[in-house]
């Protein structure tokens, strides 16, 4: 089996100079938008096949590969040749020894092939006259070279590439985008080494068949009847020039439709099954982007297991948006773009283990957002946002503030992430009645030295849910409890039951009782992000919602 | 660890024997990687391994010698004396690195030393203008790099292959042998070495570095631990011919008398078969009876009575088969065929010798050679018809 170990890329799109780690056999790519989870795989493709999403490179595919900064710092100085910036992508592989060698930049004695981009020095000669017109808009990338060579400095031929990558790009089907040519590859992957000249065998047979067709002849002899339009024969014909091969003029169809006419969901899962099956055996390596376009729950589910049962004897590369695919397919298995590149592979195996049974619980948000909060039930959700709102005039999530529900499963498998990742991350909890128990030495038994997992919680062991704080901070004067309750409680609690209330004290005790049953909660907390009156909230929320900027 | 060296003679068949044993290994799943010096040589390979395989296996390796050394043994890890990817070799056929000054005197051209400030010189072993290999220089610039990076060629090579064969092994000299050793030490699991000193005419490297003589590569192969073994049978030449190749290298005392294995000898070439000396005077009368293929030292050897015949220098027959040969013979040559034991003994290298073992054994049925007169060699016969 060949693999992908790492990858070391310079100057190519948004990288300056990266390096990336990967797992032997399924690498979960996730990132915000536009953090470069296409260009790893756009990388690994073209150091492993010499294309860019199937294109063969040219000038003008260069001029879309260089990272933006190297070009803007060679317009910028003094343009001498050497200063010509240079793309270099090294992919470090384990599987073929005739790779190896200590050819690359890290002088690691391993197996891997380089691909650089670089200034053609033989064609200096026409860079002279190019600065002399004093006029530089841009790199001449018509004066580049391209230098493709494994680790043991061989140079490398595309017809015999040592590994293969299969890229599965849904975009690619689009009309303008040589779509042909992309189904002819799925085609070609689909069936396996000894069947295609059979299909072409019988494809030519087919097409000479056509021409000997009583029919076809009759409707030739009448085509040129008495030599009216040449003197020689003329006849129409199917084409048997072999130009004409099989995976050019068949096509895919399903259910009698042509495969470019199926529903874009369908096509999506055709084509990641056929990459995964690969009956071809061309390929070592298959890269997914976003399998979850266009696919129903049903059908994401459907697929993802797909992807989990066949994978064995690939390595696996695939871009998500999805929490879904990411807990199924292991959250171990995940390589996250940030700031900096982390592997979560360390995480406690019984995290993963439940996530892949229970795959349904939003683990990217907590990957992805800048600023998390962590709560226990949608009252506790839906009173921060009310207070942020008071605050700023918007939600908290238009500032980038991710409020997440943690539900059944509690804060741990959240809390296990944040801790590999070192995500910054707020607990916002119940101390249920023991804040020393519940809180604190929660908080000490397994994220003592994580100091960005910050927890907020009443200290008053009398406050031990939502309720009983926010009723609490809002004791002060029988008017202002009575707001609190109007707000609160339905109208016709509020008219029947605490109207009936005397004194503070009575009418305290009523409102920490009612709220001692589960049932009225969430109703409660709407009323409160609904109402325009003006109450008190509990001190460990306000700070739990108060980020500074 | 197995590693053999066959000493088969000329005509033994040892390249299908190479093409056998390689394509047992590869069925077994085994990668092979074989080797040998000339051109020639790895397209004789690959035509053995498809007369008997039709394809050539996709874990069967066939390469040129140097090749060898750039691809697996030097540019892997070259950096460690060279930075710049070297670009290619350079054929050498002498020193590159001795020059001669008008009075003819010899002399090293300056920066071409092998150390430089207490370190390696990349210009010992590349041209400072495009970077090529020497290839006189190529096996030493192996050798260097596999022993200062602690041996990552070879270690390299043994992760690919899991046997070498080298043929022709009689053309390697020199820091050739310190490429083998260091494959040897790393331990591939098997390396066969095939060839026959006798035919080694391609020495023109003219190496300060031992081993050099076949005796000296002998003792160096024994002392690397090969099983050595004997392979002297001729598929090709008939008996009386095997035993006349036989004496050049009796001396020597390193090989076994060579037994013919052609039954019989076709009723066409029955008439007119074995060993001659043809008279000079009657040497057209000869090839004009017998239409022999005429064997010679190079272009410049009578030039006149080649023209427009079959010739063929001696260097550049090894490997083929004639049903009929007659030999150009120059001086020392002469003096062997005419019977003396001394002929070669006073040649600084085995050039002379090896290249009339080569001629004599590319005959099947007939070796003829032009005489001056006077004795000839034993089993040898006179021809003149009619006298």
């Amino acid at each position: 089996m060949k693999i992908i170990k790492k990858l070391r890329v310079k100057n190519f799109k948004k990288f300056a100079d990266e390096t990336f780690e990967f797992n032997d056999d399924i690498n979960i790519l996730v990132g915000d938008n536009e953090c470069g989870k296409s260009s790893v795989l756009e990388a690994i493709e073209l150091c492993l096949n010499l294309c860019h999403r199937g294109r063969p490179i040219s000038p003008e595919v260069l001029a879309e590969l260089f990272n933006s900064d190297s070009v803007e710092t060679y317009l910028k100085g003094d343009k001498s040749q050497t200063s010509l910036p240079e793309l270099l992508i090294e992919a470090y592989l384990d599987g073929d020894p005739k790779l190896k060698g200590t050819n690359n930049s890290e002088d690691e004695d391993t197996q891997g092939i380089s691909l650089r981009m670089l200034f053609n020095s033989d064609l200096s000669p026409y860079y002279e006259p190019f600065i002399a017109s004093g006029d530089v808009l841009t790199v001449p990338f018509e004066l580049y070279k391209i230098e493709w060579m494994s680790f043991a400095w061989k140079p490398l031929v595309q017809m015999a590439r040592p590994i293969g990558c299969l890229f599965v790009d849904p975009t690619r089907l689009h009309p303008t985008l040589g779509r042909s040519r992309y189904i002819n590859s799925i085609i070609n992957a689909s069936v396996d080494k000894y069947a295609r000249p059979t299909l072409n065998l019988n494809y030519r047979q087919l097409k000479i068949q056509f021409n000997e067709k009583p029919d076809v002849k009759a409707i030739n002899a009448k085509l040129n009847e008495g030599h009216e339009l040449t003197a020689k024969s003329l006849k129409i014909v199917a084409d048997i020039t072999p130009s004409g091969s099989w995976d050019s003029n068949l096509a895919l169809a399903v259910d009698d439709i042509s495969f470019s006419h199926i529903g874009k969901g369908e096509q999506n899962q055709i084509q990641i099954k056929v990459a995964i099956q690969n009956k071809a055996k061309d390929a070592d390596i298959v890269m997914l982007e976003e399998p979850e376009n266009h696919l129903s729950h049903i059908n994401l589910i459907q697929l993802v297991s797909y992807i989990e049962q066949k994978n064995t004897g690939k390595q696996i590369f695939l871009t998500t948006h999805s929490s879904y695919v990411l807990n199924k397919l292991s959250i171990s298995k995940l390589c996250l773009l940030a700031r900096e590149y982390v592997k979560l592979k360390d995480i406690d195996a019984n995290t993963v283990r439940m996530l892949k049974r229970l795959p349904g619980y939003d683990t990217l948000r907590m990957v992805l957002a800048q600023k998390v909060i962590l709560v226990e039930g949608p009252s506790d959700e839906l009173v921060l946002k009310k207070i942020y709102r008071g605050l700023k005039g918007r939600l908290p999530e238009e500032d980038g503030i991710d409020i997440i529900v943690v539900r059944g499963i509690g804060f741990k498998v959240y809390l296990d992430i944040a801790k590999v990742l070192e995500h910054p991350v707020r607990v916002v909890k119940d101390n249920d009645g023991d804040y020393q128990k519940n809180i604190v030495d929660w908080r000490n038994e397994d994220y003592k030295d994580c100091d960005f997992i910050e927890c907020f919680s009443p200290q008053d062991n009398a406050q031990y849910s939502l309720e009983p704080a926010l009723v609490a901070a809002n004791s002060d004067t029988v008017a202002a409890l009575d707001k609190l309750a109007k707000v609160m409680l339905s109208s016709q609690t509020y008219d029947k039951e605490y109207a009936a209330c005397t004194d503070l004290a009575d009418k305290l005790s009523f409102m920490n009782g009612w709220y001692d049953t589960p049932k009225k909660k969430v109703d409660s907390a709407i009323r409160i992000f609904d109402t325009s009156e003006t109450i008190s909230y509990p001190e460990y929320l306000k700070r739990a919602i108060t980020f500074e900027m | 660890m197995k590693c053999k060296l066959l000493l088969a003679s000329a005509g033994a068949g040892k390249s299908e024997r190479i093409a056998k044993e390689a394509l047992k290994w590869a069925a077994s799943g085994g990668r092979v990687l074989l080797l040998t010096y000339t051109i020639n040589n790895q397209f004789e390979l690959v035509r053995h391994i498809c007369r008997l395989n039709k394809v050539q296996p996709h874990n069967v390796a066939v390469k040129g010698w140097f090749s060898f050394l750039l691809e697996d043994m030097v540019r892997p890890y070259q950096r460690c004396i060279v930075t710049e990817r070297i670009s290619g070799i350079i054929i050498n056929s002498a020193n590159p690195h001795l020059g001669r000054s008008k009075n003819g005197k010899r002399f090293n051209l300056p920066g071409c030393a092998e150390k430089i400030n207490g370190g390696c010189n990349p210009l010992h072993y590349v041209t400072k203008r495009d970077n090529r290999a020497h290839t006189h220089y190529l096996a030493k610039l192996a050798a260097t790099i596999h022993e200062q990076t602690g041996g990552k060629p070879a270690r390299r090579l043994t992760e690919i292959y899991d046997a070498v064969f080298i043929d022709e092994m009689q053309d390697l000299v020199g820091w050739d042998f310190a490429v083998i050793r260091a494959i040897v030490d790393t331990g591939i699991s098997d390396l066969d070495c095939v060839g026959d000193f006798r035919q080694a005419v391609y020495q023109t490297s003219e190496t300060t570095k031992k081993p050099r003589t076949s005796t000296e590569k002998i003792a160096e192969f024994k002392d690397m631990g090969f099983e050595i073994d004997n392979l002297a049978i001729s598929w090709r030449c008939i008996q009386s011919i095997c035993d006349l190749a036989d004496r050049l290298h009796a001396k020597d005392g390193l090989y076994a008398p060579t037994k013919s294995l052609v039954a019989s000898v076709p009723s066409e070439y029955a008439d007119h078969h074995g060993v001659f000396a043809v008279p000079a005077s009657r040497v057209e009368e000869y090839v004009k009876a017998y239409n022999p293929v005429i064997l010679r030292w190079d272009r410049r050897t009578q030039r006149q009575f080649c023209e427009g015949r079959t010739v063929c220098n001696f260097g550049e027959s090894k490997g083929l088969g004639f049903d009929r040969v007659l030999i150009i013979p120059p001086n020392r040559h002469a003096k062997f065929l005419c019977g003396s034991t001394t002929a070669f003994d006073d040649a600084s290298t085995d050039d002379s010798r090896n290249k009339l073992y080569v001629g004599i054994t590319r005959a099947r049925y007939s070796v003829a050679f032009s005489y001056e007169g006077g004795s000839v060699i034993s089993g040898a016969q006179i021809w003149n018809p009619g006298d």
